[in-house]
């Protein structure tokens, strides 16, 4: 049995935390375990535990220090934090980011205020992809359970300077082709393809918006600094969902 | 994958299978000893050729053993089929490549190596395949990413039909295929997916195999003989399984599966399979399955001959296919008898033996050597293997876009096949172009019906076409917003009735077919031309023009006096005219005079003062390009958007520079060279055409070294999947264009209208040779251009052109040496000139 960590504080978010934290380890047929990082005596894991309507884990110490702990733990199949009510990165808070860039296991970022409530299981699902092996294998475990309980996933694909298209013929005959292709190497034969062009967060965000996800899936080399992860940021200041990254494996 | 040749497959198995034996002549070999084991040989299927001895009275000497006798052998047996991979020696024999397995000398020993050979055949043992690195494509492993591109590039086929390269065991990463050269599902104009598509036939290439068999995968596609082996050991100590594949050239329609493994490890299964048709299970494992659609029809039927022996099953699959189609231009709804004959050669032995001798008779008029390129060398001949797959050589030959490799462009049938396919075909293989344009001359009443449609004479041929002759292009491209974007290129793209003149005089030129020329082809040239007068807008200067066009550069349009459109309407009114002579009925002859006289006053975008063509009017004044100069390959319309790209000097690939491509000769003198610094620039290669027909164009202006990195761009272009899109199958296309740099560009060959061969090589510094083998008016040639001069070896006389002089080359071999006319890529070009 492995589990779902969903790291919760006293904030307002706590609950939409858990419940989406709740669906999440339900789609991965994992157990959800929620704690929190006590830094003062109140509130209780009772006390919390009461006011979420579920047994609350008590972890002691600096919090960064010990959620990173909690989940490098083998049996933790996904994090869940919150990105923090003191972003200090224009999206996410310092605790989250840590965790974000320490973590070994994919880590699911619940904004404070969701754009729309995520059913169970999610209903649409949006998995931008740049091509590439690794970050195709990375998601790949976790958008096929998605599918295998029937959320509807779109693959999303934009084209920019540093992905551009290569050779089409013809459009109209050629991206039928490619796109098959894009999707069967990813893993999602037969799935739906989105082709975008221009600045990739921005594209991604309209696709977002336009086919109204609750949830968006990205691969990232765990880089927040400048010049990197420039989707994984701009989702995160912006999406208004959750947004589920996944490590790539270590090369 | 990884494409390389340095294991030899061959050399690991024990005892060898063989295809023929040299014999060093020994004393206990006497003549009627000799002419036993011949007749034992024979019974095999094993070639013996004796070697050295005395003279002797009863004939049975075989000349001299040495290294040039060993040779001749060797090249007679290549000429079956049967490289040095399969041939065994015994006795010492000077001059033997490696790859010939060597035993002692004497008659002990070719009686022992006779007896494996028996053995091995009464075991139904499957024969190995001669594993040169030079034409084998070795595929090791299953990678899932790039599955469905070996699938397509280890594809077999023998003009008619075409047989994807997928493993027998399937998988979720697959995708199997098999398609019939014309046969199409039924379909109609409007989004691509309601457009008529290749009828998907029943599959034979399964097997059922224990995991353990998966694992380790070794394919190897002998290009050379046309054979696909695939090589599996067997984790649980068993015999590996191995499985030999043919579709034969020689018999179209005949293809074998013969594998052996261990008796636990596969089983037969269904010898066919069609997923939307119906498959029966006879008696004997014999199996008939067919599919079908309103306009065709494919039948195949199987036999399985499996047999098992102790740990060990051998299965021989038998399989031919039959199709049928509507009969295309005149009656569409009549299905016309089938081609392909169910019974065919009696032994699988030889079949192969057939298929192998077809391949290599094939090849002896059509391979490119390059020394200096290894890498280079194998793309070429992958390209050119599946270009002569891909064309049958009887009837019509439909020649869509990916050949018989993959579903991808649907097999609609393009001005790829006209331009790009059929020229290598014409200068190697006539009756395959011959057939090519034999689709185009059924599909002229269908031509004159659109021409009559747009209030225009003659015949207007589509942009694409599949069954029936009829425009199949998809008129939109539907969006996921619901938007939905007009697909021009049918209704503008009108250089292709141009083009397929070009392919009919292309043809003409290689083969001076004169019942062609008299016939069918003069009707494809007068028809077009006539098309062409009637599309032409005359001026109130009396200056004509083609307005509302799209050329090769499909970025722009419609544009008005595209210099490709342009400038080919204008050949295609002069080469019809000069298919009239003072013969012809006075009406006819008012016509071509009219032809000319229109030609003359076509724009053709050419400035004097600049030395340059104008793409088309208005060309100079659009926006900067969006690309940088160097060789990108980037669809710049999919990466900026088409409204940008169409307003910026932005272009998807050669335009004026493809007339220089095809017109050579027709341009002004020095424009070449000047519309090349002009236009390369701005090209951003987001055609797979694109790459070759620069690197060709850059060797024939004297820039052989830069060609190179276009030319290998061409080359790679399906091998490492540049575009992502080999997985639906080759760009026969780019094959054709890849031959056309190496003959047209590198070499400087060009057919005249009297079958004077036009030479003037230009070699990149980095290549010792380039040989090109082609067929001038029936006289097979083999060209070699080296830094130091050009060879020309044939049995019958050739006129040649070289820097402006005509020689006779005569048989059997004519030297001209470098000083006298060869060009080379290390001299600057004035010292060339």
């Amino acid at each position: 049995v492995t589990r779902t960590l969903i790291a919760v504080d006293t904030s307002a978010v706590a609950p939409t935390l858990v419940a989406v934290g709740r669906t999440l380890a339900e789609v991965l047929a994992t157990d959800a375990d929620v704690v929190h990082v006590r830094e003062g005596p109140r509130p209780t894991s009772e006390e919390l535990g009461h006011v979420l309507g579920t047994p609350v884990r008590a972890l002691e110490g600096d919090p960064t220090a010990q959620l990173l702990s909690a989940l490098s733990a083998p049996d933790v199949a996904l994090g869940v934090v919150g990105t923090g009510t003191r972003p200090d990165d224009g999206a996410i808070g310092h605790v989250a980011r840590a965790l974000l860039v320490g973590a070994g296991c994919p880590v699911l970022v619940v904004p404070p205020h969701l754009r729309r409530p995520l059913s169970s299981p999610p209903r649409g699902v949006l998995v931008p992809l740049e091509g590439a092996v690794v970050s195709d294998a990375a998601v790949r475990p976790i958008v096929d359970r998605l599918a295998a309980v029937r959320s509807t996933v779109t693959v999303a694909h934009v084209f920019d300077q540093a992905h551009p298209p290569g050779i089409v013929d013809h459009p109209e005959h050629g991206l039928e082709g490619w796109g098959r292709e894009f999707l069967t190497r990813s893993g999602r034969a037969g799935g739906e393809l989105v082709l975008r062009r221009g600045v990739p967060w921005q594209q991604v965000l309209g696709c977002v918006a336009e086919l109204e996800v609750q949830l968006l899936v990205l691969a990232w080399s765990q880089r927040l600094t400048e010049g990197h992860a420039a989707v994984v940021r701009g989702a995160l200041g912006r999406a208004g969902i959750p947004v589920l990254l996944v490590p790539l494996a270590p090369v | 994958m990884a494409v390389e040749g340095t294991r030899t497959e061959t050399a690991a198995i024990d005892p060898p299978r063989l295809a023929a034996v040299l014999v060093r002549w020994s004393p206990e070999l006497t003549p009627p000893e000799w002419r036993r084991l011949e007749r034992r040989a024979g019974r095999t299927d094993l070639a013996l050729r004796l070697l050295g001895g005395p003279v002797s009275a009863r004939g049975l000497d075989r000349g001299a053993a040495d290294a040039r006798a060993v040779r001749a052998v060797l090249e007679e047996l290549l000429r079956e089929g049967i490289g040095p991979g399969l041939v065994g020696a015994v006795g010492r024999l000077p001059g033997l490549p490696a790859r010939v397995h060597r035993r002692r000398a004497g008659g002990d020993s070719l009686r022992e190596l006779l007896g494996e050979q028996e053995e091995l055949r009464r075991e139904g043992a499957v024969p190995a395949i001669d594993e040169d690195p030079a034409w084998t494509l070795v595929v090791e492993g299953v990678d899932p990413v790039r599955q469905r591109v070996e699938e397509t590039l280890l594809t077999l086929a023998d003009g008619s039909f075409g047989t994807r390269g997928s493993l027998e065991e399937g998988g979720v990463d697959s995708d199997p295929l098999v398609v019939a050269a014309g046969v199409y599902t039924d379909g109609d104009g409007g989004p691509v997916e309601v457009t008529p598509t290749l009828l998907p036939a029943p599959t034979w290439t399964q097997l059922e195999l224990h995991p353990r068999l998966t694992v380790d995968v070794r394919r190897s596609l002998d290009l050379r003989t046309g054979t696909l082996l695939r090589v599996s050991p067997d984790p649980a100590g068993g015999p590996p399984l191995r499985v030999l594949r043919v579709a034969s050239l020689a018999h179209p329609g005949h293809s074998l599966l013969w594998a052996e493994g261990p008796a636990d490890g596969f089983a037969a299964g269904s010898a066919l399979v069609a997923p939307d048709g119906e498959v029966t299970r006879g008696h004997d494992g014999e199996w008939h399955a067919r599919t079908a659609s309103p306009v065709g029809r494919i039948t195949a039927e199987a036999i399985d001959d499996d047999q098992v022996h102790g740990p060990q099953r051998t299965l021989r699959r038998r399989v031919s296919f039959t199709r049928e189609v509507a009969s295309s231009a005149t009656e569409p709804d009549r299905l016309d008898g089938g081609e392909g004959p169910v019974t065919g050669p009696v032994t699988c032995e030889q079949l192969l033996a057939d298929h192998r001798r077809a391949w290599a008779r094939r090849w002896e008029r059509a391979d490119v050597e390059i020394e200096g390129d290894p890498q280079l060398q194998q793309a070429v001949r992958v390209g050119l293997f599946h270009l002569m797959a891909s064309v049958a050589e009887r009837g019509e030959a439909a020649v869509g876009a990916r050949g018989l490799t993959g579903r991808a462009y649907r097999g609609h049938v393009f001005w790829d096949a006209d331009v790009f396919v059929l020229p290598f075909l014409a200068a190697t293989h006539p009756p395959a172009a011959a057939a090519m344009l034999a689709y185009r001359v059924a599909r002229l009443p269908a031509a004159r019906r659109a021409a009559e449609a747009v209030g225009a004479a003659g015949a207007r041929f589509p942009w694409e076409s599949a069954h029936d002759g009829r425009d199949v292009t998809p008129t939109s491209l539907p969006l996921r917003n619901g938007a939905v974007v007009d697909v021009l290129a049918g209704h503008l793209q009108e250089h292709i009735t141009a083009d397929v003149a070009w392919a009919a005089s292309h043809y003409l030129d290689w083969t001076g077919d004169r019942r062609f020329g008299h016939g069918d082809g003069r009707t494809l040239l007068l028809e077009t031309a006539r098309y062409w007068r009637s599309r032409v807008t005359v001026d109130a200067d009396g200056r004509g023009h083609l307005l509302g066009v799209m050329g090769p550069d499909e970025y722009h349009a419609p544009v008005d006096d595209d210099a490709y459109t342009n400038g080919m309407a204008r050949w295609n009114l002069r080469r019809a005219a000069g298919s009239v002579d003072r013969r012809a009925p006075v009406a006819l002859q008012r016509e071509a005079a009219a032809w000319i006289h229109l030609a003359d006053r076509i724009v053709d975008g050419y400035d004097a003062a600049s030395g340059c063509h104008e793409q088309f009017v208005g060309f100079g004044d659009l926006d900067p390009p969006l690309v940088s100069g160097a060789p990108t390959l980037v669809a710049a319309d999919l990466l900026h958007g088409r409204e940008r790209v169409a307003n910026s000097r932005t272009i998807k690939q050669a335009d004026v520079l493809m007339l220089h491509h095809l017109l050579p000769g027709h341009l002004p003198r020095g424009s070449l060279r000047r519309d090349l610094e002009r236009y390369l620039p701005l090209t951003a290669h987001g055609s797979s055409l694109s790459p070759a027909v620069h690197a060709s164009l850059l060797a024939r202006a004297g820039r052989p070294d830069e060609a190179l990195e276009l030319l290998h761009t061409a080359a790679a272009l399906d091998l490492d999947d540049l575009t992502g899109s080999t997985a639906g199958g080759m760009h026969l296309a780019t094959a054709g264009s890849l031959w056309q740099a190496l003959a047209f560009g590198f070499l400087g060959l060009w057919p005249d209208r009297h079958g004077v061969l036009e030479l003037d090589p230009r070699l990149p510094t980095s290549w010792r040779s380039l040989t090109v083998r082609v067929t001038s008016r029936g006289r097979p040639l083999t060209i070699r251009a080296t830094h130091a001069g050009v060879t020309i070896s044939g049995d019958r006389a050739v006129r040649v052109r070289f820097g402006g002089r005509s020689h006779n080359a005569v048989p059997p071999v004519t030297e001209f040496p470098a000083g006298r006319s060869v060009h080379t890529g290390a001299r600057p070009p004035a010292a060339r000139r």
